[in-house]
């Protein structure tokens, strides 16, 4: 019953989180000092901009824009992109973009995650030594280098140079699976390499300072292999931060790959947003935000669940707080 | 060799029309070569940095969307590589003595996509259409309309009437005299044959309907699918069907990275680049022997327009300050990496108007001299507004360059953020005080003239959008489409006087005298700046046939144009 209450309390901060961003982007965008019926329909009547008006919600003050928004919103209706030769629905471009933004994060996500947990686990285990020193100056060099320049050299030697791979495009899984694949090697190695760093140091400094927590002495004195103890009694502990990092990077992963997007030419919701900004298209930068924020508080939302069972401590902590 | 034509007066014809291309367009071709031999099949897919906001009359394709546009549908008319305009869906086109009538004659034998024959009457409500009078028909509450004119009405504001006179032909009637109305016809490639059909029903501005080697298929603001027409009235030298490809993909890649590795990778069979911010990718492909890059002639004229009606511009003191602000030598170094040349005209050299004398190029002592008079004549600083696309790093580091350059000659430049649709939306009619837009192109006047003259109609009294006035108060507004076109907003009775002259002289030495003079006119008023002329380039990869196929009348097209090429005699080599 405690935890039930719990969630549903958990729920409702997420939601309120949601209604503040979405109503804080309308407001931002009401400031802007612009006739927002003339933005979308440059080369419309005043007539047919009276009628839009009316239809948005421009004509009411920002609560009742928000409101009109919101409930437009939650119906599915995610408004309209306005140009010369008529519009196309919001909603149809971010059923176009979300698979394969989901999909351009989650393979990330799996890589970063498979090469991050084996790398951080040895580092952690070799703190000091050389294995240890060659996996973080290594990662530590890749950090450092921007996702786009590495997506560059891939373009330039994997695509064009060796041509093992497509430059460009998304084909879709309906499509055949190696197709679809190919075309998303080259971007899922540019978003990954700099989580792999992120991920391989935080688990490294958290099974490192695990390593020195007493029970792990107690469980080698009573004779448990050392692979058993890193594998089952050190990772699942230290990997609540990693897990934590993992949720805040799948917000920018879906939103924030824009640069990665241009230039594999994958056009997933990154590119929406920067196709709304650049077009001024108000309504459709809006409900892109929204959604974004949609799958980043659902994410965190399924974090907090899964580390309760990793860590079956901070759930019960939270619940007893 | 090239089979362009079969038999031996054809394979000379062929020969002198490949020097014809190499002579006279100037087209430039480096890299790998393709093969000689058609392939049929395939489908490709082609970059391009233009997108597709609707095929209706007033959804003014750009550029490299237009050449999506162009394999759907054709042109009334074509231009051959040597500018003569030639009949294409027209089978012929005369003129009466006067050059104020011209007969016009469909081909016979062709089907839109939609199995609507191609007649007397698709012309006619072509040209209605085009000159806004179904719109007007919309308007006031009669049949056949359709949703818009665009900015055809302007364009074709000399037509007086057009009646149809026949089962296959149309007889238009000019206020004034066109030697060349086909010129007008073509419209730069712009004047689409549509389906009846399309232009008279909702979905006009969404699905099209041509008559080309490819039908519709898909399209979104990214992306234009097109298949191929198994109907399509032309066939190739040996009487094959065409076209060879099976379908093509226009894709919306606005980054020329992407373009630049899609091609070089195979991902891409072609994509397209405009010298305007591309000028270092535009070098490195002509230097890759793995790809074919193809370039136009620099017959691309962007325009600085001086809106007349508000200051500083409406002082010709301030005009000429600006024009003699701008450093071109600079500009191409830097914004254009030498591609190109410095202008010495508002037109470029293969333009019939093309004229020194009176241009105000760049000296920096009389820029300020100028800005100078400027003060002492109105009492202020010579000071405007530059707009600019800040969504764009090209648009954005243009404006800089051009506001270092007008504030080293003493003016204050403010940088003005809008998007292009706020620019277009705003630069008809003009609201900037001044706007850089590429609009006038060619080697002839027909797409430069209606940007140049205060009215398109040539002042004729019985012009039917006048005429809409007496209809109602609230239809008289439709008059702006006479001057829409004229951006920066002048009259000057000299130059329009020359223009109108030269447009109806038949004899081309003549004509070029007279539009020389008018150049000299509008070029010692500073009516108008310009600081570059463009190209465009195509890069392809495994293809064949690329500028192969001649026109129906004969004689090749223009190889490559700024809507690139034409895909109806092209094969992949995959």
């Amino acid at each position: 019953m405690l935890k039930i209450s719990f969630w549903l309390k958990r729920i409702a901060q997420l939601l309120i989180v949601l209604l503040l961003v979405t109503f804080g982007v309308s407001l931002l965008l009401r400031l802007i000092p612009v006739d927002l019926a003339t933005v979308l329909l440059p080369v419309g009547t005043e007539n047919e901009r009276d009628i839009l008006r009316a239809e948005l919600g421009f004509d009411k003050g920002p609560i009742g824009y928000y409101l009109q928004w919101l409930g437009n919103f939650v119906q599915g209706d995610f408004g309209k992109i306005y140009f010369s030769g008529g519009t196309e629905d919001v909603s149809a471009h971010l059923a176009d973009a979300m698979p394969r933004s989901l999909l351009l994060m989650a393979y990330t996500q799996v890589i970063a995650i498979a090469i991050a947990v084996p790398l951080g686990v040895v580092s952690a285990y070799r703190a000091g030594r050389r294995a240890d020193k060659i996996i973080s100056n290594t990662l530590f060099t890749l950090s450092s280098v921007p996702n786009f320049a590495i997506a560059l050299l891939l373009v330039i030697f994997v695509g064009v140079k060796f041509a093992w791979l497509p430059t460009l495009g998304y084909v879709p899984l309906s499509d055949g699976v190696w197709e679809h694949l190919k075309h998303m090697i080259m971007p899922v190695i540019s978003l990954s390499l700099g989580l792999i760093a992120t991920y391989t140091r935080l688990l490294r400094a958290d099974m490192i300072a695990a390593l020195r927590e007493d029970y792990v002495t107690m469980a080698a004195s009573k004779g448990l292999s050392d692979q058993r103890i890193l594998w089952r009694h050190v990772l699942r502990p230290s990997s609540l931060t990693l897990l934590t990092s993992a949720a805040l990077s799948m917000g920018g992963l879906i939103g924030g790959a824009i640069v990665i997007e241009s230039l594999f030419a994958t056009y997933g919701v990154g590119f929406e947003v920067f196709a709304a900004i650049a077009g001024r298209q108000y309504v459709a930068l809006q409900s892109t935000v929204a959604v974004i924020a949609l799958f980043y508080v659902f994410f965190n939302l399924v974090v907090d669940i899964a580390s309760g069972f990793v860590d079956p401590r901070t759930r019960d902590r939270r619940v007893n707080a | 060799m090239k089979k362009l034509f079969t038999g031996g007066r054809r394979k000379v014809a062929a020969v002198m029309a490949i020097a014809l291309v190499a002579s006279l367009s100037q087209v430039t071709t480096s890299g790998a070569s393709g093969a000689d031999t058609p392939k049929r099949g395939g489908n490709i897919t082609v970059g391009i940095f233009d997108s597709f906001p609707g095929f209706c009359m007033a959804d003014n394709l750009a550029n490299s969307a237009l050449m999506g546009g162009r394999t759907i549908y054709e042109t009334w008319v074509e231009q051959r590589s040597d500018g003569k305009i030639v009949p294409y869906v027209l089978k012929s086109f005369e003129s009466s003595a006067d050059y104020k009538t011209w007969n016009l004659v469909v081909r016979d034998g062709i089907k839109f996509h939609d199995g609507s024959p191609v007649d007397g009457t698709a012309l006619l409500l072509n040209l209605q259409a085009s000159r806004g009078a179904l719109y007007l028909n919309g308007l006031i509450g009669k049949t056949p309309k359709s949703p818009s004119s665009g900015t055809g009405a302007g364009f074709s504001a000399n037509i007086a009437d057009v009646i149809q006179t026949g089962a296959m032909s149309v007889t238009v009637k000019l206020y004034n005299a066109e030697a060349n109305y086909p010129d007008s016809l073509y419209a730069s490639g712009r004047n689409f044959v549509r389906s009846i059909a399309q232009i008279t029903g909702p979905t006009c501005s969404t699905v099209p309907v041509g008559t080309g080697a490819f039908k519709y298929v898909s399209h979104k603001l990214t992306e234009l699918v097109v298949a191929k027409n198994d109907n399509y009235w032309r066939k190739d030298a040996k009487g094959g069907a065409l076209p060879y490809l099976d379908g093509i993909t226009f894709t919306f890649l606005p980054d020329a990275q992407p373009r630049v590795s899609g091609v070089k990778s195979g991902s891409l069979a072609a994509t397209m680049f405009s010298s305007a911010s591309e000028a270092k990718q535009i070098l490195a492909l002509q230097k890759d022997k793995k790809v074919t890059t193809i370039s136009s002639p620099m017959d691309y004229y962007p325009t600085i327009w001086l809106n007349h009606k508000i200051a500083p511009f409406s002082s010709k003191n301030a005009r000429l300050a600006f024009s003699h602000s701008l450093d071109r030598a600079k500009w191409l170094k830097v914004r254009q990496k030498g591609l190109g040349t410095v202008p010495e005209s508002i037109v470029g050299p293969n333009n019939i108007m093309f004229n020194k004398k009176g241009y105000a190029g760049y000296d920096l002592k009389k820029a300020k001299e100028l800005t100078a008079a400027y003060t002492a004549e109105t009492g202020k600083t010579l000071e405007f507004s530059l707009p600019y696309v800040s969504a764009s790093a090209d648009s954005t580091a243009n404006a800089q360059l051009l506001k270092e350059m007008a504030e080293a000659a003493g003016m204050k430049v403010n940088l003005l953020s809008q998007t292009t649709a706020e620019a277009i939306q705003k630069a008809f009619p003009m609201q900037y005080q001044l706007l850089p837009l590429l609009l006038m192109e060619g080697t002839g006047t027909a797409f430069i003239l209606p940007f140049i003259v205060s009215d398109t109609s040539g002042g004729n009294p019985t012009h039917f959008l006048r005429g809409a006035a007496k209809l109602s108060p609230a239809l008289a507004g439709l008059q702006i489409f006479y001057s829409i076109l004229n951006i920066s907003s002048f009259k000057d009775e000299v130059s329009e006087n020359l223009l109108f002259a030269a447009r109806a002289e038949p004899n081309k030495a003549k004509a070029q005298k007279l539009y020389a003079q008018a150049t000299e006119q509008l070029q010692k008023e500073a009516h108008v700046a310009n600081i570059s002329f463009l190209q465009y380039t195509v890069s392809y990869n495994k293809l064949g046939g690329v500028g192969q196929l001649g026109l129906a009348a004969g004689g090749p097209r223009r190889l490559i144009t700024n809507f690139g090429i034409d895909w109806t005699g092209v094969w992949s080599t995959k």
